[in-house]
């Protein structure tokens, strides 16, 4: 990375080192700021899911979810729901966690300690067949990853290195398809599939989605950097064009393939509008769509509903941790090429 | 030109060879008809539904109904619409008035004269037992499309602890004592100069303008439907009435967080669905009681809810199949429990003498007087034009007003032109 | 050339064989993109009802759109939308890739927790913000009563901000009809630089790694300051990025939708449709019961000829700034 970073250790003189240590304080606190902004709401999405249902609806809010504990007859502590206080008396009315009549406490006897509703997430996971849904976005995922990789990796070697009529219009055209919204199309689309029968099938989920134009456009500027002297020799030795694209076009072209695997699986799982509409029942139902309805559906719970974010964003954000050179490197390629 | 031919017989082969692959509808073989239910019964009212279609499949062997929930309204129309574009819309469905009368357009809802006339049909008096109007307000130009599957109609839930406190027995019967004792109730409770307390509280919608609008002796849209009359004197009365109740003695939250300040003690009473009852199940600690809406110059109460249409294109087996779940969903026994369980209005009036429905107007004290409003409910508009229209109500006439962005007689004046471009066919 | 090579050649031009390589993308894409967007642009000349055809009707769908308020009001929302994304995005994530690009010790930590949100799910970000903003128990609510303000309703403020700030700070003389975007429109903005900023960034280091280190070396020793060196070198050597990232964001902001649908509401595009984007009306318009598709398709079509337009504008105006 330091090819490019601009040297300005040249000036020795103190002023500008005082300058630039300075510049320097700035420069981190800017960055922190930002790291913070982003941060937040993640933080705050995994607080909310450990909180009480009666915590949720505190505010101020409180950052660590807190739970209240009262005094018990046999000398433990309770866990307990505030129902309300009285300043004057000094008293609160409480009501046990795990059922059982209200109470009237000291409020002094009620103690606040840090305690993580971990069942929210058992809670919200039960709730709606949330493991139905993982299934279907992973397998639906797979598919279409697989699927992505073979039609780019061909089409892009036609479009790259094969002469045809109308090559390049035909091309501008895939292109100008990118331009156009889904909401536009979706339900043109969905008269498709009634034809084919596929409405509610995990097919309705793959299939259209095996063809992907940005993975054919980059697969095909990345091919047509590789030496047509390369492409006629091997040719000319004998080498036939698939085994020319087998053997040495997709060897040379990795990080490219890794980025469209990447933003494949991205893309495939985040999907929403068309799973949305493409789909009924909870046998197909995607994890995003299921997030959806489930939020949709709880309305108030606001600690299920972060629960269940958390759990469905978690497999690509742990990907992330783990490859996220790989990944930030192969989204920021793709952009670039174009 | 023999280039383009090539290419399009090329594209079109292809095309025909994917939808070869494709399966077609399946042939049971077994001998069972399967109808597919398309509706918008989520969360508990999901559950109460699914438990009725599993209890009429057991029932009826050679039957099954599939129940599809698609969450809400919204997307429940948008499927209906595309697969009726398709070709290929499920065997019954919810569907409100205006979109039946869409249906109708189409040639998609099925006339349901001769199911009810038929063998297998309804006799006079149980035609009779149906609560007055709702067969009517599901037939076009004397022909019966849709039968009444979910209704549900207004009231007051009153939390009885806290009206007591006030010395107050009773929920408002008019809309003096409506403001009245949401005034009495709104209050300081501990003294920090912070209200803690609200009298009411409630949503933006239109359901309650228009109930208030009907009290107050008011219309919807003119007599010939053409026009809106909402934007009347009445209306704007009824509009202030609305928006010092709710802004003054109460508050509007959004969604339907008002039910969980209710819930929580918070807000004292609170207008809604009676099918909020199944939502409020069980999250409330003090005694809660409902009651009829009250009156304003004269008792006014609008029936909400959705019906259920048969699709043209289904074969006749399920059609029959789909009449048959129809009638015993309608049936006085089941309307009950149905009602009971979801808080639903039941669609026969034998129904409310039922032992599910006695026990639980039992259960939730003033229920039974809540549901009689159904006596002398009304409807509304039914036009497709109305149902984009109502939109408009509720966007310009009644949020602008309640969150004081326009004075009531600006915000109805507002959204009457817009609906009545909507009504003018724009 | 031999006549074998020749012949060689020839086959490279053999069109059945590349239509065997573009067949399996090639089928997808004219069967689920061509074929639906096509017949998309074309039902804008049919009048069409429950998504059945009911006749031809020429340009008159178009005539009744330009007399449709809520078209003009979503073309507008939706114009607030991308002024509002479009210059904060590139600035702000210019200006942290410019940060970054300063031999930043743990460049990996900072680039990593920016770019997060890009991989996250739109319906996760949607919720875990919407409670964020919630109007009572809302995050951002408590941070401004901290800092001493007041609460705002933000998704469920129908006022322009303008005309709140007039509001405020007492300004009578601003004048009533120019009450600018709604703050739940901000508030959806806000969203969507939060979730994007990162792909920017990472853009915006990429394209500053890449300007060859001679050009630095050069300006040192012109003895420029960092302000002219960043004038003078890193902006005009990293304009084909900046244009990309322009370009780019531009687009993806006029077609905003999912996060419209998921965030705002009910009803969707609220409160008091200030949320309403174009994308979402011709979604209502061409979904919604009626099935309005025609109509839909015009203003669909309007819309590809906006983005069109402008990629073109945009092209023709940068190109003549941009060094390649």
């Amino acid at each position: 990375m330091s090819k490019g970073t601009p040297r300005h250790d040249i000036e020795i003189n103190a002023g500008y080192r005082a300058r630039r240590t300075l510049g320097r304080v700035g420069v981190y606190a800017a960055l922190w700021v930002g790291i913070i902004i982003m941060i937040v709401p993640f933080f705050w999405m995994l607080s909310t899911s450990l909180k009480s249902p009666i915590e949720i609806l505190q505010f101020p809010p409180t950052w660590i979810p807190t739970g209240h504990f009262a005094q018990a007859e046999d000398g433990g502590s309770i866990e307990v729901y505030v129902i309300s206080k009285d300043r004057t008396a000094g008293t609160a009315v409480v009501r046990p966690v795990d059922g059982g009549p209200e109470l009237t406490v000291l409020s002094s006897e009620v103690i606040d300690r840090a305690r993580l509703r971990f069942s929210n997430y058992v809670d919200a996971w039960n709730e709606a067949p949330f493991a139905r849904y993982y299934f279907n976005t992973i397998f639906v995922t797979l598919f279409v990853v697989a699927g992505v990789l073979v039609t780019s990796s061909l089409a892009a070697y036609a479009f790259a290195r094969m002469k045809f009529w109308g090559r390049d219009n035909i091309f501008v055209v895939f292109l100008s398809m990118m331009m156009v919204p889904q909401p536009v199309y979706i339900v043109p689309s969905y008269i498709v599939l009634v034809k084919l029968g596929w409405i509610d099938t995990y097919q309705a989920l793959i299939i259209p989605w095996l063809a992907h134009i940005f993975s054919i456009f980059l697969l095909r500027q990345h091919f047509k950097t590789i030496p047509n002297d390369l492409y006629d020799a091997a040719i000319i030795d004998g080498c036939s064009r698939f085994a020319f694209l087998w053997r040495i076009m997709l060897p040379l072209s990795k990080a490219v393939l890794v980025a469209v695997v990447i933003f494949t699986i991205v893309g495939t799982w985040n999907s929403f509008l068309w799973p949305l509409v493409m789909t009924n029942t909870p046998e197909v139902r995607p994890l995003q769509v299921g997030l959806a309805r489930f939020s949709q559906e709880q309305g108030t719970s606001h600690e299920l509903m972060m629960a269940a974010a958390a759990f469905s964003i978690a497999p690509l954000i742990v990907a992330y941790f783990f490859a996220q050179k790989q990944i930030i490197q192969s989204l920021a390629t793709s952009g670039m090429k174009s | 030109m023999k280039r383009y031919v090539t290419a399009v017989v090329a594209v079109l082969a292809v095309v025909a060879l994917i939808a070869g692959c494709g399966g077609g509808e399946e042939e049971s073989t077994s001998g069972v008809v399967t109808v597919q239910f398309w509706h918008a019964m989520g969360g508990p009212l999901g559950d109460a539904l699914d438990a009725l279609v599993d209890e009429f499949n057991e029932l009826h062997p050679a039957i099954d109904i599939v129940s599809i929930s698609m969450g809400r309204y919204q997307a429940l129309s948008q499927k209906i619409m595309a697969a009726v574009a398709a070709g290929q819309p499920p065997v019954l469905a919810q569907a409100y008035e205006a979109w039946t009368g869409e249906l109708i357009e189409n040639g998609s809802a099925v006339p349901l004269n001769s199911y009810i006339e038929g063998g297998g049909g309804l006799t006079l008096a149980e035609l009779d037992d149906f609560v007055p109007g709702m067969l009517d307000n599901n037939s076009w130009d004397g022909t019966v499309y849709s039968f009444p599957f979910n209704k549900s109609v207004r009231a007051i839930y009153w939390n009885k602890d806290l009206f007591a406190v006030e010395g107050l027995d009773h929920a408002p019967t008019n809309w003096s004592e409506y403001e009245d004792f949401a005034r009495r109730l709104t209050k300081d409770t501990d003294g920090d100069g912070e209200i803690d307390q609200w009298g009411t509280a409630g949503q933006i919608s239109a359901w309650m303008f228009e109930n208030l609008l009907l009290q107050n002796d008011g219309q919807i849209l003119t007599e010939d439907g053409a026009a809106a009359a909402f934007d009347s004197a009445e209306g704007v009365e009824a509009l202030e009435f609305m928006v010092r109740l709710l802004t003054k003695w109460g508050k509007v939250t959004s969604g339907y967080e008002y039910q969980n300040d209710f819930q929580a003690g918070k807000v004292a009473m609170i207008e809604g669905s009676t099918v909020s009852l199944s939502f409020m199940e069980g999250k409330y600690t003090f005694n809660m009681a409902v009651a009829p809406l009250p009156e304003g110059r004269g008792k006014g109460c609008y029936v909400a809810g959705t019906n259920v249409v048969i699709f043209a294109e289904a074969s006749q087996a399920q059609k029959d199949a789909a009449w048959e779940f129809i009638k015993w969903f309608t049936s006085p026994e089941t309307s009950a429990r149905w009602a009971a369980r979801t808080g639903y209005a039941p669609v026969r009036m034998s129904a409310m003498e039922s032992g599910a429905m006695q026990a639980r107007f039992g259960e939730i004290e003033g229920l039974e007087g809540v549901l009689r409003q159904l006596e002398f409910a009304s409807y509304e508009p039914r036009s497709a034009a109305w149902y984009a229209g109502r939109k408009h109500l509720e966007e310009m006439g009644v949020e602008s007003a309640l969150r004081q962005r326009m004075t009531p007689p600006e915000a109805l004046a507002k959204a009457a032109r817009l609906v009545n471009a909507e009504l003018a066919g724009q | 050339m031999t006549w074998l090579e020749r012949l060689k050649r020839k086959k490279i031009m053999d069109p059945v064989t590349a239509a065997l390589y573009l067949v399996p993308a090639g089928v997808i894409v004219v069967v689920f993109r061509l074929l639906p967007i096509g017949s998309a642009f074309l039902l804008s000349f049919f009048d069409v009802k429950m998504g059945r055809i009911r006749g031809f009707v020429g340009l008159a769908q178009y005539a009744r759109l330009f007399q449709d308020p809520t078209f003009w009001s979503s073309l507008g929302t939706t114009a607030y939308y991308v002024v509002g994304v479009v210059p904060l995005s590139l600035f702000l994530s210019l200006f942290a890739a410019v940060l970054l690009n300063q031999k930043i010790r743990t460049l990996g930590f900072y680039r990593t927790v920016y770019f997060l949100p890009v991989v996250t799910s739109l319906v996760a970000v949607s919720m875990v913000w919407k409670w964020i903003f919630h109007p009572r128990l809302g995050l951002l609510n408590y941070f401004l009563q901290f800092l001493g303000g007041g609460s705002l309703q933000w998704l469920e403020e129908p006022r322009g901000i303008f005309e709140m700030a007039a509001a405020g700070l007492n300004w009578s003389w601003w004048p009533d009809g120019f009450a600018g975007p709604s703050l739940a429109l901000i508030a959806v903005i806000v969203v969507a630089i939060w979730r994007g900023i990162g792909y920017n960034i990472v853009i915006f280091l990429a394209g500053l790694q890449n300007i060859p280190d001679q050009y630095y070396e050069a300006a040192r020793i012109d003895g420029a300051n960092p302000r002219q060196v960043f004038w003078k070198v890193t902006w005009p050597l990293l304009s084909p990025t900046t244009f990309y990232v322009l370009l780019s964001t531009t687009i993806v902001s006029f077609q905003v939708f999912t996060q419209i649908y998921l965030m705002t509401g009910p009803p969707v595009g609220g409160p008091m449709g200030t949320t309403k984007v174009i994308v979402y009306y011709l979604f209502e318009k061409g979904f919604d019961a009626g099935g309005n598709m025609g109509y839909a398709s015009a203003v669909a079509l309007i819309l590809f000829g906006i983005i069109l337009t402008l990629t073109l504008v945009q092209r023709r105006i940068v190109e003549r700034r941009v060094y390649y």
